[in-house]
């Protein structure tokens, strides 16, 4: 390891001291007081609160909505997760295939990240609309109608949130991806080539290991951003999201922040946010143990 | 080296804290004005409409307003304020949600003085200058906390263009509007257009409820922690009345997202649409020239036991946080906020009016509506006033009504589930 | 590194990537002519173009609802932030990564750990923790909230970064005689300009559009975002339904992250080219 850092370890202080006291005072401290709400029963609009011990979190496992709202997000997480990697490693095949335009390409696919969700999907709303949708619009005029279902009702309505949250998302994580493979040596790709390899063997015995961390990165970010997504959800039904739909991020706010038919219940929002705090980090640690592999040395 | 490394920290911390100098430093102060914090978002016609009474009362009174929106989520930035001593002076908003948030723990101040007191002008007293049943519903321990500017009902709309077209009249029984929507049928019109939102979808269990069982009944059903009240053989017949009316519904309603469902009602795609009497509001710029909008009121039951006069009221207006700095500034507002010339700019964007003695003021697209809300009769709260149970209502009855309206399961079902269902909750 | 590959897969790809990119134009391309649309129109002819391109919804933004001071506030803020995380990030991710001290990986796990958390959850203790130091309704104590929630984040991919490159630089740089520090700004900041550009565009779009924090901690009207000015555009529409409004505020919001990417993008191409690890 670096002698240089060994030597002078105090040098490791003032690098990394600003930012624990940030992020310790504004976040940690802030995040724990909220979660320390989990064992009160507490309403919000004034100091009164009950103790009542680890109620709320006996009350949530055995709470319906708790449970869906989980498989929910679990459906987004695997499901999501699946089709953007799938579709951005195909993309970065592809990308290594082309020459020109790369950068535009590029840029196109990511921009969707950008638009804000609400405008997405109002966007995709209007798409989907089964009145005057421009899906239905297309499918029609191509004479493809028995293909035609009510996209947004109760029965295909996941399907279709996970296609648009696929859509928005593909071009991040590629763009993550392809910054991977943008440290690889060309002189490595080239004595590939020079014995014969193909694209797709240069893909997969080349390409895959050397990306191999920032595809970690990517994977762990996708579970934690799966996990805790709540705008795009959240305004995917209108402004009233379906029960349909409801993750645990979702089942937090209507429980502790909501309105229209607010629960005002912060004691018990705050104990699902422990648990999904819990539930996140277990998966963050899992996919680190599984994808941790000694980095390449070329 | 170090000293480097010093540099760049102070500069770090220099930028970090030259942000209050920057962006101005907090604006607590202690001169007299009144702070009001507003349920409508900035550019909305009512806080257009807002910042003109604002406007005038300063004028007229020199009294200082700081105006702030923090919008419809305005309870999320009222309850820490609270809880820190700093609550402000005067908010709006909707009463039902103020109603289980504030209004029942006693965080809101009593106006019964303001009632007993003049109207701005002194011609008479406040509290008589109000339609009948649109002050009481936001009261803690018998007194009011609630000054009602805007009034909503619930009802039938349709295109009046539709009704002369068919040379139909309105519906007086529920029978009547069934064979209505049999003629529709037969023609391959949808009767009823709607969109697919849980809050909606709980109008049709309410309004059986309402017109078969009678006031109070729904609310009954929510709070008995027997669960016998859902033994009720009308209660039944309240489900099965929407497992039938479901039949109605346009084609692939179920996948309308709000509000696909409604502006295709206003397209003339479906006929009629059970709704707040907001719609006009939200409409009127949608619609085609020839549209005029109309509305009855849910329509009476043969057999039933609620009164079918007995119309819904729910209210928008001031309230007044208990520990408010300067209530009587606040009551000062009020009490100028609410005359009538203010009344006649609001209904310019549809928003029916609070007071009596307007008739003449109303427009066009919410006259029905306005009859329906100064009708004879007694008033009852939207959903029996069960949206200030909130948990009952969104994740305990919801589900089920949505399964019932779906299709999904029949009444019989629905009502023992949410029999048994309501039992657990309540005796939780 | 372009491949040679056969005509016809080439042509295959680049229909692809032509199709997909056909859909983000033409989405972008809808919400931008539909803010020139009025609502009448809109429903009307919702796939068509408007038949006059009236600047009226954007004239309604700029002074009606007031983006102007929003779109201005934002764009000295947001920038601000994403400097001052860097500021902070960088080193912290770069000593946790390749220097060698005790504590170093429960350092570091003690920051992931702070991805895991919803931070709605600590919404009402920020709300009373920056009243009681009295940066309550200022953009600085909005600015610390911003920070501190993005360290975990912008740490742990800047980690990924720093470790994918062999530790012989360090060590190579220091026996050129260069201090730990100078090594640092010389060799390393270069070298993982990739990920320090990511991390860069990452925090500008989330805190661009970031507005449940902004909503609740700052209440003067001058000093509001952009982001929470568009919010109660959209909120305000559940009762007005202007949506051709809301769109035109969806496009101003829009236009400085794709002024900003473009930009950041010639950068991401240089660090493409730049810098393969010489032996």
């Amino acid at each position: 390891m670096s002698n240089s850092f060994k030597r002078n370890k105090k040098l490791a202080i003032p690098f990394l001291v600003p930012s624990l006291l940030v992020y310790i005072i504004f976040f940690i401290y802030p995040a724990l007081s909220g979660l320390f709400y989990s064992f009160f029963d507490y309403k919000g609009f004034s100091r009164d609160k009950t103790f009542i011990g680890i109620s709320n979190f006996v009350e949530a496992l055995s709470d319906k909505i708790f449970w869906s709202a989980l498989v929910i997000n679990l459906k987004i997480m695997f499901f999501g997760g699946l089709f953007i990697f799938l579709l951005a490693f195909v993309f970065l095949i592809i990308f290594q295939c082309i020459g020109h335009f790369k950068g535009t390409i590029r840029a196109l696919l990511f921009l969707p990240n950008i638009i804000s969700p609400v405008a997405i999907c109002i966007l995709w709303g209007f798409v989907f609309n089964q009145n005057f949708g421009l899906l239905n619009n297309i499918l029609t005029s191509m004479g493809l109608e028995n293909l035609i279902v009510p996209w947004l009702d109760p029965e295909h309505i996941m399907g279709s949130l996970i296609f648009v949250i696929v859509w928005t998302y593909v071009g991040f994580y590629f763009v993550i991806l392809l910054s991977g493979v943008s440290k690889i040596p060309d002189s490595v790709y080239e004595s590939a080539i020079l014995e014969g390899a193909s694209p797709i063997q240069t893909f997969f015995k080349i390409t895959v290991p050397m990306i191999w961390d920032v595809f970690t990165v990517a994977v762990v970010y996708w579970l934690i951003t799966s996990l805790k997504m709540f705008e795009l959800p959240f305004s995917f039904t209108g402004f009233k999201p379906r029960m349909e739909i409801w993750n645990l991020p979702i089942y937090i706010y209507m429980l502790g922040f909501g309105r229209n038919d607010a629960i005002y219940r912060i004691g018990y929002a705050a104990a699902i946010a422990v648990f999904l705090s819990i539930i996140v980090m277990i998966f963050v640690q899992i996919s680190r143990k599984l994808m941790s592999r000694e980095s390449i040395e070329y | 080296m170090k000293r480097k490394l010093t540099i760049v920290l102070l500069f770090v911390i220099a930028i970090a804290f030259a942000f209050p100098l920057a962006a101005g430093g907090s604006s607590e102060s202690d001169e007299e004005a009144l702070e009001f914090w507003c349920y409508w978002d900035k550019g909305h016609p009512n806080d257009l409409w807002m910042r003109q009474i604002i406007d005038d009362f300063e004028k007229e009174t020199g009294i200082k307003v700081n105006y702030s929106n923090p919008g419809a989520n305005i309870l999320l930035s009222v309850a820490p304020a609270i809880v820190d001593g700093n609550a402000p002076d005067l908010i709006d908003g909707h009463c039902i949600e103020m109603i289980a948030s504030l209004g029942n723990d006693g965080l809101l101040l009593p106006l019964e003085d303001l009632y007993s007191g003049t109207t701005w002008d002194g011609s008479g007293t406040f509290e008589s200058q109000f339609i009948e049943g649109t002050t009481t519903q936001g009261m803690y321990d018998g007194e009011r906390w609630f000054v009602p500017y805007c009034a909503h009902t619930s009802c039938f709309h349709y295109n009046k263009a539709e009704f002369e077209k068919r040379g139909w009249e309105i519906p007086e029984t529920w029978d009547d509007f069934i064979a209505m929507c049999d003629e529709l049928v037969a023609e391959g019109i949808a009767p009823i257009g709607l969109d697919n939102t849980p809050l909606y979808n709980a109008y049709w269990f309410y309004w059986f409820m309402e017109r078969i069982c009678g006031t109070g009944a729904f609310w009954e059903l929510a709070t008995d922690p027997t669960g016998a009240a859902w033994d009720n053989p009308d209660v039944l017949r309240a489900a099965q009345m929407v497992a039938d009316v479901s039949k109605y519904f346009i084609n692939g309603w179920m996948g309308n997202v709000w509000p696909a469902g409604q502006i295709a009602w206003a397209q003339g795609s479906a006929i009629f649409h059970l709704d707040g009497s907001y719609i006009a509001n939200e409409l009127f710029d949608k619609v085609d020239e020839d549209f005029e909008f109309g509305a009855f009121p849910f329509p009476a039951i043969e057999g039933g036991k609620g009164d079918p006069a007995s119309k819904e009221i729910s209210v928008m207006g001031f309230a007044v946080p208990k520990d408010a700095k300067h209530p009587d500034l606040a009551k000062k507002f009020i009490q100028f906020a609410l005359q009538p010339k203010y009344q006649i700019s609001m209904m310019e964007t549809y928003y029916p009016t609070t007071l009596v003695g307007l008739d003449d003021e109303i427009p066009d697209y919410i006259k029905d509506v306005y009859a329906i809300i100064t009708s004879d009769g007694p008033v009852h709260m939207m959903y029996d006033g069960l949206q200030s149970r909130g948990e009952w209502w969104s994740t305990v009855f919801y589900p089920v009504d949505n399964d019932l309206i779906y299709g999904n399961i029949t009444p019989e079902e629905f009502v023992s589930r949410l029999k048994a269902d309501t039992v657990a909750y309540l005796n939780k | 590194m372009e491949f040679r590959v056969k005509k016809t897969a080439k042509v295959l790809c680049y229909l692809v990537l032509i199709l997909w990119c056909l859909i983000v134009i033409l989405s972008l391309a809808w919400i931008l002519i539909t803010s020139f649309k009025t609502n009448r129109e809109l429903y009307q002819e919702i796939w068509k173009l408007p038949s006059s391109f009236n600047l009226d919804n954007y004239k309604k933004i700029w002074d009606l609802y007031d983006l102007s001071q929003f779109f201005l506030n934002s764009i000295i803020v947001v920038p601000i932030n994403v400097i001052l995380i860097l500021v902070l990030a960088v080193p912290a991710a770069f000593v946790l990564t390749r220097a060698e001290f005790r504590f170093r990986s429960h350092i570091l796990s003690f920051f992931i750990f702070g991805m895991g958390i919803p931070v709605i959850i600590a919404l009402f203790p920020m709300y009373f923790l920056l009243s009681d130091i009295g940066l309550l309704n200022t953009l600085s104590g909005l600015s610390l909230v911003y920070i501190a929630t993005s360290l975990s984040f912008s740490i742990f991919m800047l980690h990924g970064f720093f470790g994918s490159y062999p530790v012989e630089l360090d060590e190579a740089a220091t026996i050129d005689g260069c201090t730990p520090f100078q090594s640092f700004i010389k060799v390393v900041l270069p070298l993982s300009s990739t990920g320090i550009i990511t991390v860069t565009i990452f925090n500008f779009i989330s805190i661009w559009n970031e507005y449940m924090l902004a909503l609740i901690f700052i209440r003067d009207e001058a000093k509001r975002l952009l982001s929470v000015g568009i919010y109660a555009l959209q909120a305000s529409m559940q009762y007005t339904g202007d949506w051709v409004t809301l769109f035109a505020g969806v496009v101003l919001a829009l236009l400085p992250l794709i002024v900003f990417f473009v930009l950041m993008a010639d950068r991401i191409m240089d660090g493409l080219t730049v810098g393969a690890v010489k032996g």
